[in-house]
């Protein structure tokens, strides 16, 4: 398998000091993976430097073996919904035009191209229809939704996405899960940061387990060992009990 | 009445009108209107500081003080913002109170100076159109184009700077920069507004018209269209309303009336107006009112056990869970829609309102069903929620509902699904 992300010996943080210490790991293509971590864990400061809007203290972050300024075009970056403005005057399709927006920049012209993957994006979520609804009238799943459209028209070979489930219901984000192992089984890579560990070993098929240093990275089932765990997680013990109960169900289920 | 308002006047209000509407919708969408007002406060200062020293009232030289002074509290701003804790509330504030004591400090120094030409300082305050030059308008109406093209040439800018900054960062698009000319525009363009409608109440030809285009449209294109076009209406309104009265200035005159239709929007507007909300609010309380008349009549005459019985209010009353607002007024709306006729003190139903009041009951029934056996809430309780929900469920969701429980009879309490016309 071909390597996507790799980083090596990172580490990054703020003013007051580094939140993430000598983070080391790979991703390889084609797989849905989850950046999972207690809080504070240092994830999004991990996406942040990734993305290229921190920049490190010391290490490297390569995507197909480049620098991301090379390459970013082909990363499509989903953030929290929390972090925009949605009472901006747009409607679902502006936003998604966005997506085109990163390959027109600012002043180039919008061709039959573009408004064909926007359409293609907005019906893939099947968001279509709600193409002229304002966004301030749209749910929080629908948000999600629109994002990842927007992510969609871009176009990209990499998705990462900054907690795309908080604060959805259930049945979106089995949704949403679906769709973005639809992109993985077409062979593009998807990233998501991810805070709920229970949920982590059924949605993504490569982990890396991260508490400002990186735990383990692999496969759900090498990483989620009682040991990783506890180091991660602090030996926190209701935590572990539960989740040593729910692998133990789930190992009883043949792996995919 | 014949109304004096010189052509060349008219063309400054117009475009400067326009230019203030589409400055004021783009930031408004970035939630900095309040720069605009801080930025046009600083304009006195620099224009009477530019007086003092080369004792020159001419339009260029009080120009070129006022945008350096716009210009100054601009960096002001972004540096106290990227080199402090404060909160923009804080800054903007004691920004603008520092400029503005700056400025009202040097125009009465200036006051004091015998023997130059300095009236058009006055005006700066309070803003008067016609101390308007004709030779100056071609600057104005130049610098407000210019200032709109820079507007739209954004257009896809606003949406990273406004909408979603971090998609633009890793985008590689000029966030910052986009950030930095919207404050140049502003700094540049609020010289304009403030000198129609003074440096004090510049920011109410900013706002009013960007609250129009916000309230009338839900994209940005069309919210600077409406902006602009209602900035210049009001200009040119106020231009013309204070020609007409004797002795008023203008600025205050011009802000006065677009606050004033900026409040009406805010009242009327079609989508978020305050008015037409409650008026549908009390719509459906009346709907609701009615529905509920026509399903307790209906639930009498099952207990009679006879459809075309005639009751009395009071009979109706004591069948009403959920009583309306008025009893005599709705049975009147409903006599006069056709679905019950009144004989002596007795109502009964018409064969439409018969069918009326079948189909809320049936639908308030398969409801209860709904909640009792599908969402397993207990039959005791689901009463008060088909009670509410019966009044906004869509024909799509009856269908749905129909089809779900077609073979239902009867409700959670023993009571029959009318179904069909037999009751």
């Amino acid at each position: 398998m071909n390597t996507v992300i790799k980083v090596s010996n990172l580490t990054a943080g703020y003013d007051t000091g580094p939140v993430i210490w000598g983070v080391s790991f790979e991703i390889p293509e084609g797989v849905v993976a989850g950046i999972v971590g207690p809080n504070g864990a240092g994830k999004s400061t991990l996406l942040k430097v990734m993305v290229g809007m921190l920049k490190p203290h010391s290490g490297t972050v390569l995507f197909w073996n480049k620098q991301y300024d090379e390459v970013y075009k082909r990363i499509a970056y989903v953030p929290q919904k929390e972090e925009v403005d949605w009472t901006f005057p747009a409607t679902v399709y502006d936003v998604v035009m966005m997506g085109r927006w990163v390959h027109r920049r600012l002043w180039g012209r919008i061709t039959k191209t573009d408004r064909e993957l926007v359409k293609q994006a907005l019906e893939t979520v099947e968001m279509w229809d709600y193409r002229h609804r304002q966004i301030s009238r749209l749910s929080g799943g629908q948000q999600q939704r629109v994002f990842f459209a927007r992510a969609l028209a871009q176009d990209p070979d990499l998705f990462l996405l900054d907690e795309p489930f908080a604060g959805v219901d259930m049945k979106t984000e089995e949704k949403l899960l679906e769709l973005l192992k639809n992109q993985a089984s077409q062979g593009k890579t998807v990233v998501v940061v991810h805070h709920n560990l229970f949920t982590a070993s059924e949605h993504f098929q490569w982990l890396v387990l991260l508490n400002m240093h990186v735990v383990s990275a692999g496969p759900p089932d090498s990483v989620l060992t009682p040991e990783n765990i506890e180091r991660a997680y602090g030996g926190h013990l209701p935590v572990l009990a539960r989740l040593s109960q729910r692998l133990s169900s789930l190992k009883e289920k043949p792996t995919r | 009445m014949i109304i004096d308002l010189p052509i060349h006047i008219l063309i400054a209000l117009a475009f400067i009108g326009w230019f203030s509407g589409l400055m004021g919708a783009i930031l408004l969408v970035h939630h900095r209107v309040l720069i605009g007002d801080v930025l046009s406060h600083s304009v006195l200062a620099g224009s009477a500081f530019v007086f003092l020293i080369f004792m020159d009232a001419s339009f260029p030289m009080l120009i070129a003080g006022a945008f350096a002074s716009t210009i100054l509290s601009a960096i002001l701003i972004e540096f106290i913002r990227t080199n402090t804790p404060l909160k923009d509330d804080v800054i903007l504030g004691i920004v603008l109170a520092f400029m503005f004591a700056l400025g009202i400090s040097f125009l009465a120094v200036a006051q004091r100076i015998p023997d130059v030409d300095k009236a058009i300082l006055n005006t700066l305050l309070l803003g008067e159109v016609s101390a308007i030059l004709p030779n100056e308008v071609p600057y104005m109406v130049i610098a407000s184009v210019i200032g709109s093209l820079f507007i739209w040439g954004f257009y896809r800018g606003w949406f990273f700077t406004g909408f979603d900054s971090v998609f633009g960062y890793t985008q590689h698009l000029p966030v910052g920069i986009i950030r930095k000319i919207l404050l140049i525009i502003t700094a540049s363009g609020i010289l304009l507004t403030a000198y129609i409608s003074g440096v004090v109440l510049a920011v109410g030809l900013l706002i009013a018209p960007a609250l129009i285009g916000r309230y009338f449209s839900t994209r940005l294109h069309t919210t600077l269209l409406i902006a602009g076009f209602s900035g210049s209406a009001l200009a040119v309104l106020g231009g013309f309303i204070s020609a007409s009265i004797e002795g008023l200035s203008t600025g205050p005159l011009i802000v006065f009336s677009a606050g004033l239709i900026g409040l009406l929007t805010i009242m009327f507007s079609p989508h978020y107006g305050i008015i037409l909300h409650k008026l549908r609010y009390q719509i459906f309380k009346w709907t609701r009112g009615m529905e509920n008349i026509l399903r307790a009549g209906y639930k009498l005459l099952e207990q009679k056990g006879n459809m075309s019985y005639a009751f009395t209010i009071e009979e109706l009353k004591q069948t009403c869970d959920d009583p309306p607002p008025s009893w005599t007024l709705l049975l009147k709306v409903l006599e006069w829609k056709g679905f019950v006729q009144k004989k002596g003190t007795r109502w009964t139903f018409t064969s439409a309102g018969l069918e009326k009041a079948r189909h809320l009951t049936r639908l308030h029934r398969l409801l209860e069903l709904y909640l009792s056996e599908i969402v397993k809430i207990a039959p005791e309780r689901v009463h008060s929620y088909a009670e509410s929900l019966e009044h906004i469920i869509t024909p799509e969701v009856e269908k749905r509902l129909y089809e779900l429980l077609r073979d239902k009879q009867y409700d959670p309490h023993k009571k029959p699904v009318p179904w069909n016309g037999s009751g």
